[in-house]
């Protein structure tokens, strides 16, 4: 399975795309949980695209592939909307993370639920602007 | 706008109890105007409360409503009270797994379970 989504930067665009991405994932034949994490791969980082990679409306595009049992999920915004790069989301990725638990209410998307549930996640800046994140699962 | 149930009532048998229960999906579109409901209990019923969180009906939550389950959580223990939760389907328990929550929060399976965990009949 090889699809692509183009959506603008608005929250409200999301939860579509999620429930669209796991019926399509369902149908590929894959186990449950790994279908559930990829859902929830694939509305962290479009939320991440939406919030701090976009100005409102731009475009990001969603790609799902799937071959060999392996899914991966792209995700790529235009920038703008924060000064953030990839190397920026790339300490948050790879922080070795803290014993302690934080009690924050922001800040487990990337960091905790990404990283978590995906086997390997790439970050890029795009020359044209904005960033890729790639997760493969 | 994704939707979300929620409904907060008394816990029987459990001193300074209540139960919210959950259900729909939780995610950036509604959380932080649903979230409001909850904080009216946290942060207005008191030391002692023990709150008991009933997921049955919840198919999804994002990164954000994590945190605000830590958040009341933290706001509940400071007060002397205890949260626990019970009735999550297994992708909810995936998620509140992997960020750690687990280790905060005591999670059971029934109701009863939950009651007996918040120290009731």
């Amino acid at each position: 399975m090889n699809i692509q989504f183009g959506f603008r930067a608005r929250k409200e665009e999301v939860p579509p795309l999620r429930t669209a991405v796991g019926k399509l994932l369902e149908q590929e034949g894959l186990e449950s949980k790994r279908v559930q994490r990829a859902i929830s791969i694939v509305d962290e980082v479009c939320n991440n695209a939406v919030e701090h990679g976009s100005k409102t409306d731009s475009k990001i595009q969603l790609k799902i592939y799937v071959a060999n049992g392996q899914i991966q999920i792209t995700c790529e915004d235009e920038g703008g909307g924060s000064t953030l790069k990839a190397k920026d989301l790339l300490k948050i990725i790879k922080s070795p993370g803290s014993s302690e638990i934080s009690t924050s209410i922001r800040g487990r998307g990337l960091s905790k639920i990404v990283k978590g549930f995906s086997d390997s996640v790439e970050i890029v800046d795009l020359k044209k602007g904005g960033i890729r994140i790639t997760s493969t699962l | 706008m994704s939707k979300a149930t929620i409904s907060i009532s008394a816990l029987s048998g459990v001193e300074k109890g209540r139960k919210i229960a959950i259900s729909g999906q939780l995610d950036e579109t509604n959380i932080d105007d649903e979230s409001k409901k909850i904080y009216e209990v946290v942060e207005k019923e008191g030391d002692g409360l023990k709150i008991l969180f009933n997921l049955k009906g919840l198919t999804y939550m994002n990164s954000k409503s994590v945190g605000y389950l830590a958040d009341w959580h933290g706001k509940v223990k400071k007060a002397k009270g205890k949260m626990v939760i019970c009735g999550a389907a297994d992708n909810i328990k995936d998620i509140l797994s992997v960020v750690g929550l687990t280790s905060l929060i005591e999670i059971v399976d029934s109701e009863d379970e939950g009651k007996k965990a918040l120290g009731g009949k």
